[in-house]
């Protein structure tokens, strides 16, 4: 049976639920949320057969072939902040120890929210990169602007539109409080790559617009990527500590994979719609079910 | 001599330390500058260029001292504005070539120590076997802790710990972390910086250089690691003010320094001969 815990206000939880009761796919919901308002766990490390979590039902942890974990946040109150750090602290170091398929757990690498620390170790470990600058100093962004089209980021991985800069926005960055992230903006397709386990599913995207997540009419297809670059991303996946992971990339017109960042806690319903469940397939194999539902 | 860069909320709760480095440093003849996330991320550009290392400006030598600065900003925008600073800071730091005391790690804001306690301890447990509990954790007081023996329990509510035979738990609000009491033990602390280990005089040698292969796992070249230590074996608890050359167990990994307590002008110090060594300086500090 495959653990899904989360909060149903995620759609992500959400889709992929709903795709195990298309296959059939027995599977027990820990919602979190619930956990921590009205619910009760006890965890153990080492794991123990008893250990459970309770929330909408009761889960026998020990009965889990695999878990599926997006911890979302969405308490109010000192009291749910409390319940809900000693939730995490207890699920986390039983995952640590737990011998089930998680994906994925706590201790994975957190630099997707560390862009420029980010951006080097994908560099440093086979990804071509597209140049980019962090800097406070009018004067270095100028330059690197004046260099060609660029695109401004968060630098702590806040999801965000992302969106051309030129030499317009320079007034209005140098009273900003803080550093800018710019990134030499590549001109082409958009490919999304998720790797689940040894799995790898992709899909390609064409839009006028800078971000075609807010492009209703951008194109949208499955594809296949070189066999080379599934390798290396399923190989760089695990080194990350990751047993799921969804990487951005720019197609250019020369056929060059451009890596823009990798996700550790992808949002891949979206995704999974375009290739038709391949992802929740791929998901359902790894956490421990030997039939996938397509 | 370029200055190395403490990193450190030196306006805030690490003031005091802060001034104790700048005290330590200023002793052992080498320069230092204080900065907190925002004023390193302010002054520091990283430029990635494909085919090239990181490029950090200015690269200096940092102490990674500081996980945030006092206060949760009130706003939004505050909110994201510190993150900002903190993504900048840590990606510095993670980046800078120069010597940096605790560097962040891709799996830790510092050294490759798990942020959450239980998980720190227990990350530990094949180095020194014996030394670390089992832990459990609840929602609410377990009936079977009742029969468990003296336990130590952690309440998330109140953020506090204490000893004991469960039943004497004051109010528990819960959610716990518990796990066996192993008194009589003394709580023993020790500083480690580099490869030197400090502790009160009647701690075991073998109790510090456990407490090197902690640091050491988890990248620190300063860190704080607690123990509880008992006295040798058969003695009874009449004797805790002896050597504490008996059984060890693990209670806590720091890694964060704050400067507060007694020893902290001998942390400073530590960290300004940590620092003199690998700038290839005799270190002028008392160690």
């Amino acid at each position: 049976m495959i653990g899904i815990a989360g909060t149903k206000a995620d759609p992500v939880m959400v889709h992929f639920a709903a795709h195990c009761v298309a296959g059939d796919i027995p599977f027990a919901v820990l919602d979190l949320m619930e956990t921590i308002t009205s619910g009760d766990w006890r965890l153990s490390v080492p794991p123990d057969p008893a250990d459970f979590v309770s929330g909408a039902e009761r889960v026998r942890l020990a009965d889990l072939t695999g878990l599926y974990i997006r911890p979302i946040y969405l308490g109010r109150t000192p009291s749910d902040a409390a319940r809900w750090h000693g939730l995490m602290e207890g699920l986390g170091a039983w995952m640590d120890e737990a011998g089930l398929t998680v994906v994925n757990r706590l201790g994975a690498h957190q630099l997707n929210g560390y862009k420029p620390a980010h951006y080097a170790w994908l560099s440093a470990h086979g990804l071509l990169v597209p140049p980019s600058l962090l800097s406070a100093d009018p004067r270095r962004i100028r330059e690197f602007i004046g260099g060609g089209r660029a695109v401004v980021k968060p630098v702590c991985g806040t999801r965000a539109t992302t969106r051309e800069i030129g030499q317009d926005d320079l007034g209005r960055l140098a009273r900003s409080e803080g550093p800018v992230l710019v990134q030499r903006m590549i001109e082409g397709d958009d490919v999304r790559v998720h790797v689940v386990g040894d799995a790898v599913i992709a899909c390609r995207f064409s839009s006028t617009t800078i971000d075609y997540r807010s492009d209703r009419e951008a194109t949208r297809a499955a594809t296949g990527i070189p066999a080379a670059l599934a390798s290396l991303l399923v190989a760089r996946t695990a080194e990350q500590g990751l047993a799921f992971a969804g990487w951005d990339f720019k197609l250019d017109r020369d056929g060059t994979y451009w890596c823009l960042e990798c996700n550790p806690m992808p949002g891949y319903s979206f995704y999974d719609r375009v290739c038709d469940g391949a992802v929740s397939d791929a998901l359902i194999k790894l956490l421990g079910q030997g039939t996938v539902s397509s | 001599m370029t200055p190395a860069v403490a990193v450190a909320d030196h306006c805030g709760r690490q003031a005091g330390f802060a001034a104790r480095l700048s005290a330590a440093f200023a002793a052992a003849g080498l320069p230092l500058v204080l900065r907190t996330h925002r004023e390193l991320a302010a002054e520091v550009s990283v430029e990635l260029v494909p085919g090239q290392p990181p490029a950090v400006t200015p690269d200096r030598p940092l102490l990674w001292l500081s996980p945030g600065d006092t206060g949760r900003p009130a706003t939004p925008d505050g909110r994201f504005l510190a993150a900002e600073a903190l993504a900048a800071a840590r990606s510095i730091a993670f980046l800078t070539r120069s010597p940096v005391l605790n560097r962040p790690s891709a799996v830790s804001l510092c050294g490759t120590l798990p942020p959450a306690p239980a998980r720190a301890v227990r990350g530990t447990r094949h180095l020194d076997p014996g030394a670390v509990r089992a832990e459990r954790f609840a929602g609410s007081w377990p009936p079977e802790a009742a029969d468990a023996g003296p336990l130590e329990v952690y309440d998330y509510a109140t953020s506090r710990g204490s000893y004991g035979p469960a039943s004497s738990a004051p109010s528990p609000a819960g959610p716990f972390r518990y796990r066996a009491d192993p008194r009589p033990a003394r709580r023993v602390k020790v500083l480690v910086a580099g490869d030197l280990a400090v502790a009160a005089p009647d701690v075991a040698p073998a109790i510090l250089d456990a407490s090197r292969r902690v640091a050491a796992w988890y990248q620190l070249d300063l860190a704080t690691v607690w123990w509880l230590a008992g006295p040798p074996d058969g003695a009874h608890e009449g004797v805790l003010d002896g050597p504490l050359d008996g059984a060890r167990t693990l209670a806590r990994v720091d890694g964060w320094e704050w400067g507060a307590g007694e020893d902290a002008v001998a942390v400073a110090a530590a960290a300004a001969a940590w620092m003199a060594e690998r700038l290839g300086r005799t270190a002028e500090v008392d160690r």
